[in-house]
């Protein structure tokens, strides 16, 4: 068991989270090694890419410690966040109106971390449409993303047990070009008339085109982007928008998964961190600027 | 075992490349080049099953010739054109083609035709010259032998008449008037965002209309206008404008306000949004995360 660490155990035996960090360190080792002796022993560290290395370790080493704080029990305080909040009402308005609900899991592919968890939430509100009998409808512009969306919402219905109302083709491919993909959208939007339109993943410029034609049709939105450049678009056209790291903690917070929780908290500590650093940081360039002292290279550098 | 082998390729392939990050060595960065690789091919692979899906809806509301079925036919129709007419004839190609020096002194004197120089880098290994990146071939450990060298390349066009018509002509036109109606979404959106309802929403307002008039060349006769009225409030956050000149002061507070608030805002959320990013590509590197592979 120790040498596979995804390997869930039965029923009647559990694994002790703290052999995790054992057997992942076992996976790491057989690596190292494995590689050395391919490689002849030759190994060169990247002196340039250490201090983001050190600092990813530092910010993994947090995640970690509270997800294995989360599983040991108790309460962990996450704040309200009305998007996620109101899902339940936009799929509740498209039941009572008769619509269908649209869910756009972004315009990237499958490789990219906003789209991955556009499609985690998707599996919740699937589920959602699923008990409440609403029709969902899933365009998307990759064909990886359509395979990834179709298992998704199907395991949603079975979980939920309406594997009847599942229709693969409401999960639909319509084309890798960025403006083609968005007039398909409008299209489906302006004939459709979805009552809730939920955009939650990587978006460009096409954000503005859909927000704007689903606001014309009178639809609630919810929309959620880690793309700084979208976000007033999103503000300015939908009813309420996830703000970058509220889209990776919608899965936490929907599931209310401890452990995932657990992940938000050391996120969070590790932000408290960033915060004191830029802070340090700025104190030392005020007094590098205004009370003449050397510079902060030339600090590191005596160091 | 559905969902634990591709944990276990996801835990695998992600080791390899974060240790491809900080670690120099040759297995590994074959390794990550090949992960790399394999994306690629999957996804081309995948393309096949979404055009399946495209066309089964299609030709499902072809058939059952349900509302709007008519524009089904046209997409149809345009795929089978193109996917004949590049099988026949092929993609348009841009292919360089290396030419001696003398050739090259004489087309770019002409004018006639684009040419170009690059320094490529080879190996020599057994009598045979290998091309390489310049990244392979600044590591010692590879090759017995190694050179570089001047190639002159002539650039050859194919220009076929249906790919002008195709993306010239239909494709680039149809994708710029879907960019063009941003503009007026945009002027729907900021008629129905900057209202003086809170707080939150007058500094919207006014800080909007500073950077839209101060982006134009009519902001700064606005700012040479109105100064004995706006400057005094511009002052107050970027004292700088009141020693501006009166031409200017407003396209500098416009720059101000894009430079301070406005950037520092958009680094905190991508401060925020890169911190979720790690902690989610960690929950999904180590399993927790498992919502995207169907539960159980």
């Amino acid at each position: 068991m120790l040498f596979w660490p995804f390997f869930e155990p039965p029923a009647t035996e559990t694994m002790h989270y703290s052999q995790r960090p054992f057997s992942y360190a076992i996976c790491l080792w057989l690596m190292l090694t494995g590689s050395l002796h391919a490689s002849g022993g030759f190994i060169t560290i990247k002196t340039s890419e250490v201090p983001t290395f050190v600092f990813l370790v530092v910010l993994c080493g947090c995640i970690l410690y509270y997800i294995s704080q989360a599983r040991k029990g108790g309460k962990l305080y996450v704040r309200k966040i009305p998007a996620l909040n109101s899902v339940n009402e936009a799929v509740g308005r498209a039941t009572e109106m008769g619509r269908a609900c649209l869910y756009i899991p972004g315009i990237m592919d499958i490789d990219d971390i906003q789209t991955l968890a556009g499609l985690n939430i998707l599996g919740s509100v699937s589920a959602k449409t699923s008990v409440y009998d609403c029709e969902l409808k899933v365009p998307v512009t990759r064909s990886m993303v359509l395979t990834t969306a179709q298992d998704v919402v199907k395991e949603a219905y079975l979980r939920t047990g309406h594997p009847d109302t599942y229709n693969a083709s409401n999960i639909q491919y319509l084309t890798d070009e960025q403006f083609a993909f968005a007039a398909g959208v409008n299209g489906i939007i302006v004939r459709e008339k979805p009552a809730a339109i939920l955009m939650l993943g990587t978006f460009y410029a096409e954000s503005l085109l859909i927000a704007e034609t689903g606001n014309h049709i009178g639809a609630i939105q919810i929309a959620g982007t880690a793309e700084p450049s979208q976000l007033p678009f999103f503000v300015a056209a939908c009813d309420y928008v996830l703000i970058g790291e509220e889209l990776f903690a919608a899965s936490a917070y929907l599931s209310q998964d401890p452990m995932l929780l657990g992940s938000l908290k050391g996120q969070d500590v590790a932000k408290i961190m960033i915060m004191i650093a830029i802070v340090i940081a700025a104190v030392i360039e005020l007094g590098i600027q205004f009370l003449g002292l050397p510079s902060a290279l030339s600090i590191f550098q005596f160091m | 075992m559905k969902r634990e082998i591709p944990l276990l390729i996801t835990f695998f392939s992600c080791l390899v490349l974060i240790l491809d990050f900080v670690i120099k060595n040759e297995v590994l960065a074959r390794l990550a080049a090949a992960i790399n690789d394999y994306v690629s091919i999957l996804a081309t692979f995948a393309l096949v099953l979404g055009l399946a899906s495209l066309f089964g809806v299609h030709f499902n509301r072809i058939y059952k010739k349900r509302e709007n079925w008519g524009f089904s036919v046209v997409l149809v129709l345009g795929f089978a054109f193109s996917l004949l007419a590049y099988c026949l004839y092929g993609v348009e190609k841009e292919y360089e083609v290396p030419i001696p020096l003398d050739r090259y002194e004489v087309l770019s004197k002409a004018g006639e035709a684009q040419v170009r120089e690059e320094t490529v880098h080879y190996l020599l290994v057994d009598g045979r010259e290998i091309r390489v990146g310049q990244e392979i071939f600044e590591l010692d450990a590879i090759g017995p032998e190694h050179k570089k060298k001047k190639v002159f390349y002539y650039q050859v066009h194919s220009n076929y008449w249906f790919d002008t018509f195709i993306f010239g002509n239909v494709f680039t036109p149809l994708g710029a008037t879907m960019f063009s109606l941003l503009a007026f979404f945009m002027a729907s959106a900021a008629f129905r965002a900057f209202r003086a309802k809170s707080i939150p929403a007058t500094l919207l307002l006014v800080s909007a209309f500073f950077v839209m008039l101060g982006r134009v060349p009519i902001g700064a006769f606005v700012g040479q206008w109105l100064e004995f009225i706006l400057l005094p409030i511009a002052t107050l956050i970027f004292p700088e404008a009141w020693i501006s000149p009166s031409n200017q002061w407003f396209s500098e507070f416009a720059g101000f306000i894009m430079n301070v608030p406005n950037t520092a805002g958009q680094r905190a959320i991508m401060i925020g949004a890169a911190l979720g990013m790690v902690a989610a590509s960690l929950r999904i590197w180590i399993g927790l995360e498992k919502e995207h592979l169907g539960r159980d």
